[in-house]
């Protein structure tokens, strides 16, 4: 039966060495994805997620049995990669903070009105989809990557990010007034 | 979740990272752990070697000690004399406590704690640190 992320720790921690190689296979793709989502770039998104496992590796022993390894480690990967990003001066604060009087008017939106249909014709060209996603802020990325892809919670984000609920959640709906907006901006 | 946008994100192609990838990582990851664990050898290394050199001032100490309070001469009282310290044993054993040399002790012990600790801890990394390259499977 295969073992889960916690038990794999617990095996390394108890001295199985293969157990933190099995550990950093299976959760390989899930990181370099959301590193790459985020930075935008392959060979950036190697660099980072190298280092994150090398940091999943140093604070193994601060890792909580009762925890979700899934949340620990994602938050570890934003970290890491805001961090990178800061060193390399390319992240400045008002990439993470989007400008407050654009989002006014999202803040507003009902979360469950529906998208233009357009998008939904145009879903199936991943091309669109890739550049429609691109398009967003990474705090944006974050938000929609983690909920929509990974399947976390609103609450898990928060605890990943850093952020508030409620922050999160404003995020959530700004990221589709931003879908929104790049979809009805004149071509 | 949003049902429509769940179906609009379902079209982000996973990122296939290099098929080198890997390995490159593990072995970055094992790299760090011989460097960690070679640089924890030397310190706890030094350590063993200077409490080794500690330990035999820290034994002539605590033998000065036993001597220069009694405890040693208190002591073979009850190997020469155990009819007496028997009826005595309430003052006998209240003697042996106030002549006892608690700071030599103390620091004797220390000292070999943390010898044998810091060996102990050095032999651990030592494993980590001078192991052949590990082998992926």
């Amino acid at each position: 039966m295969e073992r889960s992320d916690e038990q794999l720790i617990a095996a390394y921690i108890d001295g199985d060495e293969s157990a933190l190689d099995e550990l950093v296979r299976r959760n390989l793709k899930m990181i370099f994805n959301f590193v790459y989502r985020f930075v935008g770039n392959a060979g950036d998104a190697e660099d980072i997620t190298q280092e994150v496992f090398v940091k999943v590796w140093r604070h193994i022993k601060d890792f909580r049995p009762e925890a979700n390894f899934k949340t620990w480690v994602f938050t570890i990967a934003h970290r890491t990669t805001i961090d990178w990003l800061r060193k390399r001066k390319r992240l400045v604060f008002s990439d993470m903070n989007s400008k407050d009087d654009e989002f006014v008017f999202a803040d507003t939106l009902v979360d469950t009105e529906p998208l233009p249909d357009e998008l939904f014709a145009r879903a199936e060209d991943k091309a669109f989809v890739e550049s429609l996603f691109m398009q967003l802020s990474p705090e944006h990325r974050e938000v929609l990557y983690l909920h929509y892809y990974e399947g976390l919670t609103f609450d898990e984000i928060g605890n990943i990010l850093e952020k508030p609920l409620n922050t999160v959640k404003s995020q959530h709906r700004r990221a589709l007034f931003a879908i929104r907006k790049f979809i009805d901006a004149p071509r | 979740m949003r049902k429509d946008l769940s179906v609009i994100l379902q079209h982000l192609t996973p990122v296939e990272p290099d098929r080198s990838f890997c390995e490159a990582v593990l072995l970055c990851v094992h790299a760090t752990q011989r460097r960690t664990a070679r640089l924890r050898f030397m310190v706890l290394g030094s350590t063993a070697f200077a409490s080794t050199l500690a330990l035999v001032p820290a034994i002539k100490f605590a033998a000065a000690e036993f001597t220069q309070t009694g405890f040693s001469e208190y002591l073979s009282v009850l190997f020469s004399d155990g009819g007496g310290v028997l009826v005595y044993w309430h003052e006998f054993a209240l003697l042996l406590a106030e002549s006892f040399p608690v700071l030599a002790i103390t620091l004797l012990f220390f000292v070999a704690f943390v010898l044998l600790g810091s060996l102990r801890l050095a032999l651990i990394n030592a494993r980590v640190a001078f192991m052949p390259n590990y082998s992926h499977n």
